[in-house]
């Protein structure tokens, strides 16, 4: 397995993996959507909230807003020891809000929050969360912890996560083709002993020109059915080559755990400690404060005392 | 009412760019080159802030005019 970065910013990174298939490119990329965490607020006490953003939805748009994390000096609240409801100072960190509006209108922003550790704070301090008329208060404590985005979408570090196959196709104008990309730029497509290698589908055939030269149908029968380019975009929580390498460990540490488990024949065990849940006189759920009864067909009469 | 923080459908963070982006669209510049120089690349994103209105000034009129002497008979 090879990888190549072709670009990097502070919030995405493009790169190219090759001799790896379908099904390990996919894993590794679900790795980076639901498993590596990030710093999120998942808890708050409101003292005061006067202003016309319920309770409730604030807390939502609180939760939304990154936070720059750091993954070495914290843990995930299940694999800390405390084992506290609220976390420790291992495992979760502390944001408060305390604004008032005075005489005028006030716009709260994300830049508010003010961090107990000023290594969690939000990447971005201009994301609006409220605004308060003039009398109008918010004052609440926060927790943040870290999570994963298999539990909830505003733990995912990525915005965007996504792998595509590189082509290669030959050309018949080598030189036109070559002329064409020093304009188009390296990170789109590049000339290896006489084949053209199209790294980026999209931004290829972005250009007239390079599309003339190379017919799509030409770029889809040449496509390498084992090597990828990746396009990671961080919402900003960590670095975007930061989660690339945090998922290559999660990935290899789980798989080691399976190797384990299938040399030590530790299989069999978990899938028979594996119970179904109890399912209620062939119910799979029940509503409410009573169950209906189903037998009268759309007359649905609550099975009270009364309804022997 | 108030802008998303997030894009529904991939989850970038676009709240930040709203304000911004009004600002020089009501100032008369081409929505869609605003948002190519903000970055917001994908139309996910895009139509976030090209769709959006912004209802909370018009609620906050209630109550930022909640003492005057105008509407405090109504009030009462
Ligand atoms: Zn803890
Ligand atoms: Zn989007």
């Amino acid at each position: 397995m090879n990888t190549k970065i072709v670009s990097l910013n502070e919030d995405t990174i493009r790169f190219l993996v090759d001799g790896v298939n379908a099904a390990f490119a996919n894993s590794l990329r679900r790795t980076m959507v639901a498993e590596v965490p990030i710093m999120t607020v998942e808890d708050i006490f409101y003292f005061d909230n006067s202003s016309i953003v319920p309770d409730e939805v604030l807390a939502h748009r609180i939760g939304f807003v990154p936070l720059t994390t750091d993954l070495d000096n914290y843990v995930l609240p299940e694999e800390c020891d405390c084992e506290a409801e609220l976390g420790c100072p291992k495992c979760r960190a502390g944001l408060t809000m305390d604004i008032e509006a005075k005489d005028d209108t006030v716009t709260v922003y994300s830049g508010d929050l003010v961090p107990e550790d000023p290594s969690i704070a939000p990447v971005s301090k201009r994301i609006p969360l409220a605004k308060l008329a003039p009398g109008q208060a918010i004052k609440f404590e926060a927790y943040a912890q870290l999570g994963q985005g298999k539990v909830h979408a505003k733990w995912s570090p990525v915005s965007m996560c996504v792998y595509q196959n590189v082509a290669f196709v030959d050309v018949e104008d080598e030189a036109a083709t070559k002329e064409c990309l020093d304009a188009c730029g390296d990170d789109v497509a590049v000339i290896e002993g006489g084949v053209l290698k199209v790294i980026d589908i999209q931004g290829f055939e972005r250009c007239r020109r390079c599309r003339e030269l190379v017919r799509h149908e030409e770029i889809i029968g040449g496509l390498k059915k084992d090597e990828f380019l990746f396009t990671v975009e961080s919402t900003g929580g960590l670095p975007p080559e930061r989660i690339v390498k945090e998922a290559v460990k999660m990935l290899k540490q789980k798989l080691s755990t399976l190797k384990g488990k299938i040399e030590a024949d530790d299989l069999h065990d978990e899938i028979r400690d594996f119970d179904l849940p109890e399912i209620n006189e062939g119910k799979l759920y029940s509503v409410g404060s009573g169950d209906f009864d189903e037998d009268e067909g759309g007359n649905e009469e609550p099975q009270g005392d009364d309804v022997a | 009412m108030i802008v998303p923080v997030r894009c529904f459908s991939c989850g970038k963070v676009i709240g930040d760019k709203w304000e911004d982006f009004n600002k020089r669209v009501e100032a008369g510049e081409n929505p869609g080159e605003v948002l190519d120089s903000l970055g917001v690349t994908r139309y996910c994103c895009r139509r976030m802030l090209l769709g959006h209105v912004e209802i909370i000034d018009e609620v906050l009129k209630f109550h930022e005019q909640r003492e005057s002497p105008d509407l405090r008979g109504g009030i009462r």
